[in-house]
């Protein structure tokens, strides 16, 4: 039986160093890599029958994918009829949370359920008072708004992971 | 048989459904909310709004406190209205009456916001379970504007 497990480091620790494969019994060590969301990366066998892959993600990024894909809908609303995002909008709202912070540094005051089936990620800026609130919805949709003392500023549709109109409207 | 403290003024009693004709833009509508509605400074989330196909008491035959008295309804639920003119935000939507004749739960004040197709006038009862098809954008400004011009009525009792 093959097992897969995966094992997240913090960042600050150290790679696994040889003590650790020697005690471990690598037999191979065949891939490393670098992608957007993890940091460093280190895959390789244990043994013949187990593969660990060792990940150092940001933290912060980390934090976000954990608390979209901790997003759930209310019981109460679950019996009024009302849709849980499903994983693949789970995984959308997570890749636009991260997105958002990585380009941005915009950090979500809030992650929630929507009451129309989805997740929705609300920030604030606390320089001019403006909220921005983005809806990804059980069809994968991205719709943002920005919205300012009871005016709205803003709305759009979000195509290719391109908020520059909408951050634009919500920074300045 | 609905509990013997409910209110007589949502029994049908024999009336008639309003056209949505009826409606004037200055009358309100309330809409029931708890604590999953609301985040930590105790203001309604734009998550926590629907549209379209979500159901309110019409202010002409019930009051705030009425929301209580509703399937899924809590004595401790709180009520947020808003006008008429602002369920209809750009000919989106419409108002219609919609009495609830049910042995427990009876509604005579009930009524629906339902999705408005382009070209139809507010005159116009549009069917429940309409599909939105225009921008998602769109849907994300119903719900902001309802949330920027709503009122609370009636807070939770946290008592």
């Amino acid at each position: 039986m093959n097992a897969t497990a995966v094992v997240q480091l913090n960042i600050g620790y150290s790679e696994p160093d040889a003590e650790y494969f020697a005690y471990h019994d690598p037999k191979t060590k065949f891939s490393t890599h670098n992608d957007n969301e993890i940091l460093k990366a280190c895959i390789f066998k244990v043994r013949p029958s187990e593969v660990v892959e060792f990940r150092r993600q940001d933290p912060i990024i980390k934090n976000l994918q954990d608390r979209v894909i901790a997003t759930k809908v209310p019981a109460r609303w679950l019996s009024e009829g009302i849709e849980s995002p499903n994983y693949l909008c789970k995984e959308k709202a997570s890749e636009v949370a991260s997105h958002l912070y990585r380009e941005y540094k915009y950090f979500p005051e809030r992650i929630g359920a929507s009451a129309e089936g989805g997740v929705m990620l609300h920030y604030v800026n606390y320089d001019n008072g403006k909220t921005l609130s983005v809806d990804i919805d059980n069809e994968l949709e991205i719709a943002a708004i920005v919205n300012q003392h009871k005016t709205i500023i803003k709305s759009a549709d979000i195509f290719n992971m391109d908020f520059l109109d909408i951050v634009r409207a919500y920074a300045s | 048989m609905p509990r013997e403290d409910y209110p007589q003024e949502l029994y049908i009693s024999g009336r008639e459904k309003r056209h949505t004709a009826n409606f004037h833009g200055e009358e309100s509508l309330y809409r029931g909310f708890s604590q999953i509605d609301i985040d930590d400074a105790g203001q309604i989330k734009l998550e926590s709004i629907r549209f379209p196909d979500f159901s309110c008491n019409w202010s002409r035959f019930s009051a705030p406190l009425h929301v209580r008295y509703r399937q899924n309804g809590d004595m401790t639920d709180g009520c947020y209205s808003f006008s008429v003119e602002t369920a209809r935000y750009k000919n989106l939507a419409n108002v219609v009456h919609d009495p609830v004749d049910d042995i427990e739960y009876p509604n005579y004040a009930h009524v629906e916001v339902r999705r408005l197709m382009g070209g139809e006038s507010v005159d116009f009862e549009p069917p429940k379970g309409r599909k939105w098809k225009n921008a998602k954008s769109l849907k994300l400004e119903y719900r902001q504007n309802l949330l920027n011009n709503h009122r609370i009525e009636l807070p939770i009792d946290d008592s």
